[in-house]
């Protein structure tokens, strides 16, 4: 007798498990297709990784181009478009072991004298690289001692160099391409990344596509092509526009601003990620050769005057840190006694450094004068609006001293131009790395007029120091260095550190895959759309 | 921007002769211009003395007091830093005036200079000192405004310079106008012939009679005035942080408008209300003093 | 007719002239040192002498005009300082957006504000009147940039209607054409309703109603027509102005276009941008209003012959 009963009952089993399990199976694996639109609030001044001064842009090379070496997730250095590298004893000679199967966007094949054209281009004076040149160090010469094994020789030891290479904007440009468009190639660059340029729609829009053929990417990441169509990145300067766009699905990555983050976590909609920023969000950075600045009384009287807390409070909604020194605490290096060492808020100490300085006040709540003339300076600004929040509180606060603080606001490539020209008094300024050797791009005088050192101070004593850091291999003596410096910077009061931001990162509950690296990006490799 | 001095409003079907005493019995038959009338006073007695009325400081932060709602205590709420909506508006009054007068200080005065110079002496002096002016004419207003403060910088002062120039070529035209009409008259001739001066002239014959146009275009001025400047410090190209000129916190608002409607609400109802009233007033000038409507 | 259009033609070249010798001028008439404003004062020399020599600025003033003029004829606006793209090419990017937003904005006004203007000056109830004129004068006075963000508030931001943050596309014009066109179809209403009012009070009106022809088609036929010549001439002269009143929507409305180019141009003391955007946007107000004259002139006699 044939228990038809049970053998359907059975079957029916099998058919509702497989019914139920077939999902399961399928949704292990992504699906492709589909865009992923990201949002920034300012325009890129240019795509050219070598010619950028934007951190935007650095943002974007993250998707289009790859460098020799990358960090993996936990913040170890790991493969990239080098295979393996050795330094020689001295530190002085990098040999790099190249992948052999990589491509660039154009199609020309990744070989040692194409990255050797690559770097030299950004080393070469006619590129005037604000930051990718830099990343680079004291280089001797680049050669290509095999198809795909490249050398680089150092003209001294360099601690930097390999957390540099990491640096998005150390990306390897496609020579050919570079030929090809000369000037143009900022418009429509050409690397190695999971995504290729497509357009860039001013003031709009930037898209990227997918890079079918991309096999190379890190550890970390899937080795394949990514699983979307396309990444779109939409310049949006409002980040009120930018949070709403991204409460009515329009966005799908977005790194939320302070005022609605917790309105936005409360929703339980929407997966948050959240780390310290890796650099000091907002710090008052001083033009020691103007005055009333060039006075280091008068720095330091700032330190003492202006009340962090209310400037994190009220312009950052206490999402974050008030910082102390030139390191936060997310990045290796920072010394965790800054914040006892730093000046604290103290008006009658502050009160008593203008009063040293010459500053006097002739009535209660008169403008500070010297000499007739009174205390007034122009701050210089970009228009992020926890930076107006923040300059206004200090504005406030500095009027209850008689200082006059003017705003000026200034779209940030604009900003960065007349910062270098050393035009400004006084500027607001933040900024992301990952690496202590942060010191030398804000504080090194070479850079200045050229680079980043948009306090103009020319200190052979501090530029000796921050050598110093780069040429020491030793972990331990290098933290040494490094809590030198800070202390000499705070001493020398060319900066007023104000906070370093939380990050908030919300992602779309039908975005899958995203993850957040710990250099502050998030890798979309992996993304997928439910 | 629209302009209102361009289009004359009929205010009734049937226009009455008009005089100066039945002037009082018109005004009762208007009641919106009494209202408006009422309005301006409000707001000159609150610009001048703003800081009787206003309950706070316009730049203070009120510590723990960050946006909130309007209420007894902030009867027009408090903005992202924590300052006193209602006592900003009050000084924002302050500020617009001083743009209403600066601006239609600098149009009339220079405005009329070139107009009656022109008028007056003819010839290439006229066509010289008009092509200019027509050219300064052939820009809307707004850019060549924007242009004037993309030379000098942007800053409310600025900004009042930039909207006072840009409207001197209306005046100029004006002026000239009546200048022209004036000198043809005969009593001019007459009292040439008895030995007066130019200056003479000018004061008693040209200068009274350009009274009435020119009031009309200022009532009307003002009120462009104010939008044209508020504008530009909407742009950011005018009164820069923390000046609480209206224009200004309607731009500062726009990023919180969703957690503070507030913000957004009360400036731009002051912006609103003083040039509505301005442009009633207006009306009710021309309506009385526009020679054309004397039927 | 010939004469009248030759006339005004002429009129043309030197008002042109004028308006690119003033945007010329702009340059020159700022205080300071054209380059060092430009490029602040410790730039390189070599930067310093490159720009100085690619803007002509060491030859003589008059030399300086012409090659401007002799350029910008050939489609040649300079080089934007900040983004070292042709002033040309950044200018006809953005220009598409603003005109997209002109042009609905007057269809705008257009549509409905000459029919409330006839409603205002036909209506038997003299409440429609008066609403129509209270009405239009908050219209003309309201800011743009109030209005607007009014507009946000209740349509985006409460009612969830509109979107705020797509930049293309028709409902991401609804807004912004709706705040632009606020003001200009209050002017139009009233300057319909006057010159409506203007011509039912002449005499062929009264004649024709004395004749007994309906009420309306006297009305429409007759006073429609010459009240409405006058009316389409403001109309098409707030065109050009709406282009200029679009550089403050765009802003409240976050729109990519020429307003905001400009906006930020000024801002980063971009000379050739900013002189760029004010010689096209004055030229074409030129333009237009010149065509304006010359299509009234066809159409009503009466002025070609003054």
């Amino acid at each position: 007798m044939v228990p038809w009963r049970s053998l359907v009952r059975g079957a029916m089993f099998v058919v509702v498990a497989l019914a139920l399990a077939l999902p399961a199976v399928t949704h292990a694996q992504p699906r492709t297709g589909g865009e992923l639109v990201l949002v920034s609030t300012e325009e890129p001044d240019t795509l050219d990784a070598q010619k950028t001064g934007t951190a935007a842009t650095g943002l974007l090379m993250r998707y289009l181009g790859d460098t020799l070496v990358t960090k993996d997730l936990k913040g170890n250095f790991t493969a990239a478009l080098a295979r393996s590298w050795t330094a020689s004893r001295d530190g002085l000679t990098w040999t790099f072991q190249l992948r052999t199967d990589v491509k660039f966007h154009d199609g020309t094949p990744l070989t040692a004298e194409a990255v050797k054209a690559s770097i030299e281009r950004a080393l070469a004076p006619e590129t005037k690289s604000p930051i990718a040149g830099a990343l680079f160090g004291p280089v001797a010469g680049v050669t290509a001692s095999g198809p795909s094994t490249l050398q680089i020789r150092l003209k001294q030891p360099f601690a930097p160099f390999l957390d540099n290479l990491t640096d998005p904007r150390a990306m390897i440009l496609s020579p050919q391409a570079v030929r090809t468009l000369g000037d143009r190639f900022g418009r429509s660059p050409v690397g190695t990344g999971p995504f290729k340029f497509q357009e860039w729609r001013s003031a709009d829009r930037i898209i990227f596509a997918r890079n079918p053929d991309y096999r190379w990417a890190p550890a970390y990441a899937h080795a394949g092509p990514p699983f979307v169509d396309r990444i779109v990145v939409r310049i949006m300067p409002e980040s009120a526009a930018q949070v709403a766009a991204f409460e009515r699905g329009e966005i799908s990555v977005l790194s939320v601003p302070p005022t609605d983050v917790r309105r936005l976590r409360a929703t339980n909609k929407y997966p948050f990620f959240s780390f310290l920023r890796k650099g000091v969000g907002l710090f008052m950075e001083f033009n020691v050769t103007k005055e009333p600045f060039s006075d280091i009384r008068v720095r330091r009287a700032m330190n003492h005057a202006i009340e962090k807390n209310s400037v994190l409070q009220i312009g950052l909604e206490g999402l974050g840190e008030i910082a102390h020194g030139p390191l936060p605490p997310s990045i290796w290096g920072y010394w965790d006694g800054i914040a006892d060492y730093a000046p604290k808020y103290d008006p009658a100490r502050a009160k008593a450094l203008l009063a040293e300085a010459g500053w006097r006040q002739r009535s209660t709540g008169g403008a500070l004068e010297k000499d007739g003339k009174p205390f007034s300076f122009v701050l210089f600004a970009a228009p992020i609006d926890t930076w107006r929040r923040s300059a206004q509180i200090v504005q406030a606060q500095l009027r209850a001293y008689g200082v006059a603080m003017e705003i000026q606001t200034f779209e940030f490539g604009t900003l960065l131009s007349k910062l270098r020209a050393g035009e400004h008094t006084a500027e607001f300024m933040g900024y992301t790395y990952t690496s202590p050797d942060i010191v030398q791009v804000w504080f090194h005088s070479s850079n200045i007029g050229t680079g980043l050192t948009f306090t103009h101070n020319k200190d052979p004593k501090l530029d000796a120091m921050i050598d110093a850091s780069r040429r020491e291999t030793d972990q331990t003596k290098r933290l040494a260095l490094y809590r030198d410096i800070q202390k000499y910077i705070v001493d020398q009061a060319l900066w007023v550190p104000l906070w370093t931001n939380t990050n908030y990162v919300a992602v779309q509950p039908n975005v899958d895959g995203a993850k957040i690296h710990p250099d502050g990006f998030v890798v979309l490799n992996d993304a997928s759309l439910k | 921007m629209a302009t209102v001095s361009d289009v004359p409003v009929p205010s009734s079907r049937a226009v009455r002769p008009s005089a100066r005493r039945p002037l009082l019995r018109k005004l009762w038959r208007r009641p919106p211009v009494i209202a408006a009338m009422v309005m301006l006073v409000i707001f000159i007695i609150l610009a001048l003395a703003a800081p009787l009325f206003a309950p706070h400081d316009p730049t203070a932060l009120i510590p723990g007091a960050v946006m909130r709602p309007p209420s007894w205590q902030y009867l027009f709420g408090t903005d992202e830093l924590g300052r006193d909506v209602l006592s900003r508006v009050i000084h924002g009054a302050r500020i617009s005036l001083q743009i209403g007068v600066f601006t239609i200080s600098i149009a009339l005065a220079l405005g009329t200079l070139v107009g009656i110079t022109a008028g007056f002496y003819g010839g290439l002096v006229d066509g010289m000192l008009m092509a200019v002016m027509e050219v300064l004419l052939a820009f809307p207003q707004i850019l060549l405004a924007m242009a004037i403060v993309a030379m000098l910088g942007p800053s409310l002062t600025n900004a009042m310079i930039a909207v006072g120039l840009s409207a001197v070529p209306v005046y100029a035209r004006t002026a000239r106008g009546t200048t022209l009409s004036v000198r043809s008259m005969d009593f001019v001739e007459a009292a040439r012939a008895v030995g007066a001066g130019d200056g003479r002239i000018l004061l008693r014959h040209v200068l009274p009679n350009m009274i009435s146009p020119v009031v009309v275009l200022a009532t009307a001025g003002v009120g462009i005035a104010i939008l044209i400047a508020a504008g530009l410090s909407y742009l950011g190209l005018g009164a820069q942080p923390p000046t609480p000129e209206w224009g200004a916190m309607l731009s500062e608002s726009r990023a919180y408008l969703r957690n503070a409607w507030w913000m957004a609400t009360f400036p731009g109802l002051a912006i609103t209300v003083v040039v509505v009233s301005l442009n009633l007033c207006g009306d009710w000038l021309r309506d009385l003093l526009d020679p054309r409507l004397r039927k | 007719m010939r004469a009248f259009l030759v006339r005004r033609l002429f009129l043309l070249v030197p008002t042109v002239l004028g308006v690119t010798l003033a945007t010329f001028l702009m340059l020159h008439l700022t205080p300071g040192d054209p380059v060092t404003i430009m490029l602040g004062e410790f730039a390189s020399a070599a930067d310093v002498a490159r720009l100085r020599v690619e803007l002509g600025l060491d030859r003589p003033l008059p030399v300086q005009y012409v090659k401007f003029l002799a350029r910008a004829l050939r489609g040649d606006l300079g080089t934007s300082i900040r983004s070292r793209r042709p002033v040309a090419e950044e200018i006809a990017e953005r220009l598409p957006p603003t005109m997209q937003l002109a042009l609905a904005a007057e269809v705008l006004a257009v549509g409905v504000g000459i029919p409330a203007g006839v409603a205002a000056a036909t209506a038997r109830i003299p409440a429609v009147d008066s609403t129509v004129v209270a009405v239009t004068l908050v219209g003309l006075s309201m800011p743009t940039f109030w209005s607007g963000l009014l507009l946000i508030l209740l349509f985006s931001l409460t009612l969830g209607w509109l979107p705020i943050t797509e930049s293309q596309g028709l409902r991401a014009l609804i807004l912004p054409a709706v705040t632009l066109a606020a003001p200009a179809a209050a002017v139009l209403a009233r300057v319909t309703r006057a010159s409506v009012l203007e011509v039912l009070r002449q005499d062929y009106v009264r004649t024709a109603r004395a004749k007994g022809v309906v009420e309306r088609v006297v009305i429409y036929r007759h006073a429609l027509r010459n009240a409405l010549i006058p009316v389409l001439t403001v109309a098409a002269l707030q065109f050009a102005g709406l282009v200029a009143g679009a550089v403050i929507v765009e802003s409240v409305f976050a729109r990519p276009g020429l307003g905001r180019l400009a906006v930020t141009a000024i801002l980063s003391r971009d000379f050739p941008l900013a002189q760029g955007i004010v010689l096209v946007v004055a030229t074409m107000y030129v333009f237009v209003n010149v065509g304006v004259d010359v299509v009234y002139g066809i159409l009503d006699p009466r002025i070609r012959y003054r």
